[in-house]
């Protein structure tokens, strides 16, 4: 069964990847990672998603969002979308290009933040990916 | 549903000195003065608020008749669930005669919210990922992509619901805009602009419901609820607050709760002759227009251009404004559409009266996380 402990952050073991995790009778693939499966209640086992993507879907937030929303005190507007990786997709911040210059469709590549003091890793962004080597 | 609307009132909608909870009272009593009868003969009540306390209390100055009054919170659907908890308790012989009432009074801006409350980590909001408004527009944003629709479709849905809330007394935004100035203002989550969402707001809202059978002996003017229903997401939709989704999606509770509604009535989308629908942005009100089967996904356009939407229209959809024009009060929002409903095909609806003696009255709510309640209303 996946382990759902809180502390131990977004990141798969020794990948450089997310943590998901898979339904051990369905198939459906989730992230984060949970016990039980929200299709269907069965348990789930953890997986690795994969680091590269396109983009569905992505919005500007062009206004400061309310607690507990911890960004720079100097507000500057950034881009969320949801990422396609096949089996599930992925919402988070992306990165690497003006805010207004994305397109559905455009691929991506993971990026995960620095871990903290316990070696968890809680942020991620999904950077422009112009096919260069991974 | 063997169900009648006898009486509405609504407390105007917009920011006022009074809290929330006078707001519903007011609403409340306008209902029953509207319905001529007396709170004693109320068999049964609900109702709702999100930020102005709870609904029962307000028995403390309704009269303390010993009714039974039931306290909802649903979301978006807090007015509607209460709805449907008063037709089922009239449905089920429990009461002849019951008060739905919802009411609320926000803080400006969009609502902050507690990742907890939604099962959710913290990083999720710290990362600046739980706000509502970008839900909406990252829905919106796909939509269009996959159907091929000009954006400027969402500026010509705004523009008609707020002329009809310049004509509308009681609503909020008093203001008529072209839809040059909706598409020129500040984008606040691309594709929406500023004027295109809803803000929280403050109002009240209530209806007295009766039997359909007693409604014959109290009121000549009495509007039948032919159906109320009420359905909550499946596996694979597409909601707020969602850190993934699923491969495949699925139709939103919407489609499920208005082909049921449909059904249920024994009519068609195409025999409504106004409807209000859930506009929490332009893009909702788009996507609803096909989720609730008034026309085919991508073909929106034929049913709003040309002021279709409007008053005079093809279909008209939120003739007092709906919630761009109102804002919204969360426990009041599902209520006023039911009371301007009502007050259409009644034939009360003044400036804004939609023409010809509507007969079909068609309401939807839409809300997080995930729920709709759809009701076809008839003269």
């Amino acid at each position: 069964m996946a382990d759902t402990s809180t502390a131990r952050g977004l990141a798969a073991a020794d990948h450089d990847a997310l943590l998901g995790a898979r339904c051990t009778a369905c198939d459906v693939q989730i992230f984060p990672a949970q016990a039980a499966c929200p299709r269907c209640g069965a348990p789930t086992a953890d997986c690795a998603l994969p680091e590269r993507g396109v983009l569905w879907s992505w919005t500007v937030q062009r206004f400061r969002p309310k607690p507990p929303y911890e960004g720079p005190d100097e507000f500057e507007p950034y881009v969320v979308g949801y990422v396609d990786l096949g089996d599930v997709k992925v919402e988070g911040r992306l990165d690497g290009r003006p805010v207004d210059a994305w397109t559905i469709g455009d691929s991506v590549r993971l990026e995960l933040g620095e871990p903290d003091d316990d070696g968890a890793v809680w942020t991620y962004r999904w950077i422009a990916d112009d096919g260069g080597a991974s | 549903m063997s169900v009648s609307i006898i009486g509405v009132g609504l407390h105007p909608f917009g920011r006022f000195d009074i809290t929330g909870r006078e707001m519903g009272l007011i609403a409340a009593r306008e209902a029953l003065a509207d319905a001529g009868v007396e709170w004693e003969q109320v068999g049964f009540a609900a109702g709702g608020s999100r930020d102005s306390g709870y609904a029962a209390a307000l028995v403390s100055e309704l009269g303390l008749t010993g009714v039974p009054f039931m306290q909802v919170y649903n979301g978006c659907g807090t007015a509607g669930s209460a709805v449907l908890a008063c037709a089922q308790a009239i449905e089920s012989g429990a009461a002849e005669i019951a008060l739905a009432v919802g009411f609320d009074k926000h803080a400006r801006g969009a609502f902050g919210s507690n990742p907890a409350d939604y099962g959710l980590p913290m990083w999720y909001g710290r990362d600046g990922m739980m706000v509502t408004t970008q839900f909406f527009a990252l829905k919106t944003q796909r939509y269009l992509h996959e159907h091929g629709l000009d954006e400027r479709l969402l500026g010509e849905i705004t523009a008609t619901e707020l002329h009809n809330s310049s004509l509308n007394p009681n609503a909020w935004r008093r203001n008529a805009l072209s839809v040059d100035e909706i598409m020129d203002a500040q984008m606040v989550n691309d594709p929406l602009t500023s004027y295109m969402f809803c803000s929280p707001s403050e109002g009240g809202a209530a209806v007295v419901l009766a039997s359909t059978e007693v409604a014959r002996t109290i009121s000549d003017r009495a509007v039948e609820v032919r159906s109320l229903e009420f359905r909550t997401r499946r596996f694979g939709t597409f909601e707020v607050f969602n850190p993934w989704l699923a491969a495949e999606l699925t139709d939103s509770a919407t489609v499920d709760a208005a082909s049921a509604a449909f059904a249920a009535a024994g009519c068609r989308p195409n025999d409504v002759d106004v409807a209000q629908l859930q506009d929490t942005e332009a893009g909702a009100a788009l996507m609803h227009l096909a989720e609730c089967g008034f026309c085919d996904h991508g073909e929106q356009a034929e049913l709003i251009l040309d002021g279709g939407l409007g008053v005079h229209g093809r279909l008209p959809v939120n003739t007092d404004g709906g919630l761009i024009g109102n804002g919204e009060p969360i426990g009041a929002s599902g209520l006023r559409q039911i009371v301007e409903c009502v007050t259409q095909l009644q034939g009360r609806a003044g400036e804004r009266q939609v023409p010809n003696d509507p007969e079909i009255g068609f309401t939807q709510v839409y809300g997080a996380p995930g729920i709709s309640v759809c009701a076809v209303l008839s003269r």
